[in-house]
């Protein structure tokens, strides 16, 4: 039998439309337009992280062109007792926020899914899903009121249940405000991770779970032997994008706290920010965002690794 | 007839000459520049001074055709100006003349701003003839808005042209019901019935915050503290060459020059027994605070409080005046806080002083950008003609949240209830941010935020406050290199 092979270049199909063949559109055209995507790119990623890296060795005044230092923005920085406190600020709050954030939106997701009901699921998502559109500002004022003093409503709440014999500033005290941020928008089931969770589980062969439950396995057996394991890719893509959106963290401190009290919610990202904007010390701030990026690629790399290990893992 | 042709014709060249060099004069002034007037030109939401500062700016293009000035909104309140300026600085973009604060301009100085000294001693021709700063225009800024506003290297990069007030506004239901009278002999009769107020009414007795970094009214209270403790020794702590330069004022805030100078001679020092006081009664003021103080981030969130009847005074200025008058839905008053006399600690002043300053609206400075480019000459003409008093006075006062500072203004229903206040003399210290650098007043800020909660006694709060003056000062230094640094 042969092979008749196909024409390089065709015209119009059966139905009218173009084909996008190879020897038809020219195999350039659609770089053309990826062209509008990569200038932006270019423009507003890539040139400001190498104009940063640049900058970092610099003393730059703004609007001045900076004056080369060598290292001297990295010595003061690992000198510095503010950037210190603020690395273990950001460790403590990117690992008690990523727990957070990933083991209620792992509930969250088991339940919904575990909805016999299918529009009883559907509300369920949709309940979830909608708060993801307030503004993430919006979201931080009001929890402002929540952890306010004597009229905050955790603290209305505790008092008037008999928890508490007196308000507490939750944001005012060095104990208490870092965890108050972290549990910003709790329980922190609405979110990114919740929808990535819930589809991920959605996709999972139904005949595993129905001969696990014919075999005597329960429902909560079933979640930890069968649906973890499953679903790994998936969490670790909320892992990475968790910890790297921790690790970054500004607005919550920009808009709650100010860094303080006394530097104990002061994150290196709202230290950029200030060494930069309030200070002026654009070269000494870009020294913290390239320390910064750094620490975010060697974090998100070593999970990359740690999940590869296991290349049977449900893909991401 | 020969001679009457030739006295015709010379008249006709004269008067030719004359308004010639007018017209030359008037035509010389040509361009384009954006003008940024801060909340004083703000359409949207506030069109009635807004119409004022398109007459004043209409007004200048109609003497000047050849000229063009644009007016560019106010950005948002709430929106980061610093970073919105930066960037515009960053990129050569910003307006041809643009607001900001004083302090701030002392931080970026002749990197971003064009010094404005030798244009202050000419004479501005937009100003009647007899009214200060017609001859030289220095003279029509007020002399303690000129003393606040230059910069550490001795250079003026703004003009101040308004001032606000701060004052008391209190509630006089809780007032009464607590049994207070808004009037007090002394500082320990002050803090003794805000206790009251708090034990009665069982409500925060004072609105003031204090949040990690930036500013706070906090700030203001710092202020007060230092200055009442350092009264006495005023005179040793100011440099001649400034007080030459203002030999009315005997009493004035220091500048960022002479703070330095008196910690570099050991003159301010923390080890000083004033600091004893200084330290007390800043606890005593924090104990009468919302109990968040620390945690509270913003003024607007206070004066909500206050207007919501959880605090009895909030601590606010002149520019709350309107708002307060539409919102609040109590009797309230304004009063301010007591003196500080012998019964409160050894060497008191018997007085306390204003919270006031040029942190208002009206402070226009030229980006050097502007200088370096073809417009400067028409940027600083109008900015004489904006701060002539027929031109700025109007527009402040439609505006109604701060007070014109510029000689020949008419001062507005706005001062009426601040007149007690701005009786008081100007505070001896600026704002912890103000006095040496930005960075040195969050570190003060923290250091004092650690002593409040407990972190550190007062030994070691005054080690670490004398260690940040210490390094507040070098830092400065290291900046404007003054002769006398080491």
């Amino acid at each position: 039998m042969t092979t008749k092979s196909q024409p390089k270049i065709r015209a119009k199909t059966e139905s009218g439309r173009w084909q996008l063949r190879s020897g038809f559109v020219p195999l350039y055209v659609p770089f053309l337009f990826l062209i509008p995507a990569l200038i932006l790119l270019i423009s507003f990623r890539y040139i400001p992280a190498v104009s940063a890296i640049f900058h970092s060795f610099t003393y730059w005044n703004i609007p001045e062109p900076g004056e080369f230092i060598g290292l001297q923005n990295y010595q003061a920085l690992f000198d510095d007792p503010i950037f210190i406190k603020s690395l273990g600020n950001i460790l403590k709050y990117m690992v008690g926020r990523t727990a957070l954030v990933l083991v209620m939106a792992f509930v969250g997701a088991e339940l919904v899914y575990n909805l016999s009901s299918a529009r009883w699921r559907n509300i369920w998502r949709m309940v979830f899903t909608i708060p993801m559109v307030i503004p993430i500002t919006v979201n931080l004022l009001v929890w402002q009121q929540v952890y306010a003093g004597r009229q905050g409503m955790l603290n209305e709440f505790l008092t008037g249940i008999g928890a508490m014999a007196r308000p507490y500033p939750w944001l005012g005290r060095p104990d208490t405000a870092l965890p108050a941020l972290i549990f910003i928008g709790f329980p922190a089931v609405a979110g990114f991770g919740f929808l990535i969770i819930l589809a991920a589980l959605q996709n999972l062969s139904s005949e595993v779970n129905d001969a696990a439950l014919i075999d005597g396995c329960s429902r909560l057996r079933r979640v930890f032997a069968i649906d973890l394991p499953a679903i790994r890719g998936p969490l670790a893509l909320i892992l990475i994008l968790s910890l790297n959106q921790g690790m970054q963290e500004f607005a919550p401190m920009l808009v709650m706290t100010q860094g303080g009290p006394i530097n104990t919610t002061m994150s290196p990202a709202y230290y950029l920010y200030i060494q930069g904007f309030t200070y002026g010390k654009h070269g000494y701030a870009s020294a913290i965002g390239t320390v910064l990026m750094l620490m975010t690629l060697a974090l998100s790399i070593f999970i990359l690794r740690m999940r590869y290990r296991r290349a049977y893992d449900v893909a991401v | 007839m020969m001679i009457k042709k030739l006295s015709l014709l010379l008249v006709v060249a004269l008067l030719f000459a004359a308004f010639g060099t007018v017209w030359a004069q008037d035509s010389d002034i040509s361009g384009e520049i954006t003008v940024h007037y801060q909340v004083y030109y703000r359409p949207e939401q506030h069109p009635a001074h807004s119409a004022i500062a398109e007459q004043v700016a209409q007004d200048y293009m109609d003497l000047h055709p050849n000229a063009t000035v644009n007016l560019l909104p106010d950005i948002p309140s709430g929106s980061d100006y610093i970073t919105w300026l930066s960037s515009r600085m960053a990129a050569d973009e910003a307006p041809d003349i643009v607001w900001d604060q004083w302090f701030n301009r002392s931080r970026t100085m002749g990197t971003w701003w064009t010094a404005l000294d030798e244009y202050f001693e000419m004479p501005n021709p937009y100003i009647a003839e007899g009214i200060p700063g017609h001859e030289r225009w220095a003279d029509s800024f007020a002399p303690n808005a000129m003393n606040t506003t230059r910069a550490p290297d001795g250079h003026w990069y703004q003009v101040a042209l308004d001032w606000v007030e701060t004052a008391l506004f209190y509630n006089v239901a809780m007032f009464e019901e607590a049994g207070v009278e808004p009037d007090w002999a002394n500082w320990g009769e002050f803090i003794a019935d805000m206790h009251a107020i708090q034990d009665t009414l069982g409500v925060e007795a004072f609105g003031s915050f204090m949040p990690g970094t930036g500013w706070s009214t906090w700030y203001w209270a710092d202020s007060l503290w230092l200055s009442v403790v350092w009264a006495d020794r005023h005179s040793e702590l100011y440099m001649d060459k400034y007080s030459e330069m203002q030999p009315d004022l005997d009493w004035r805030q220091l500048n960022a020059e002479e703070y330095a100078k008196a910690i570099h001679d050991g003159v301010l020092s923390a080890d000083d027994p004033r600091m004893d006081d200084y330290l007390r009664i800043s606890k005593e003021f924090v104990s009468i605070l919302p109990i968040d103080y620390i945690g509270i981030t913003s003024l607007g969130d206070v004066m909500r409080m206050w207007l919501g009847e959880q605090l009895a005074i909030y601590w606010g200025g002149s520019w709350d005046n309107k708002e307060i008058t539409n919102s609040a839905s109590f009797e309230w008053g304004l009063t301010y806080l007591p003196p500080f006399t012998e019964d409160d600690f050894e060497g008191a002043p018997d007085t306390t002083y204003r919270v006031g300053g040029p942190s208002s609206a009206g402070q226009y400075g030229i980006p050097v950008a502007t200088a370096e480019g073809d417009n400067f000459e028409l940027a600083v003409d109008f900015l004489m003609w904006m701060s002539a008093p027929q031109n700025f006075g109007p527009l402040a006062n439609e505006f109604g949240g701060f007070i014109p500072m510029v000689a020949g203004t008419e001062v507005g229903p706005v001062l009426a209830n601040f007149q007690s206040v701005a009786a008081l003399q100007d505070r001896l210290f600026g704002d912890p941010s103000a006095r040496l650098t930005i960075e040195h007043g969050d570190n003060w800020t923290q250091i004092m935020q650690g002593y409040f909660l407990g972190a550190t006694n007062e030994e070691e709060t005054k080690a670490l406050l004398q260690e940040a003056w210490e390094s507040g000062a070098a830092a400065l230094c290291e900046e404007v290199g003054y002769d006398w640094c080491p």
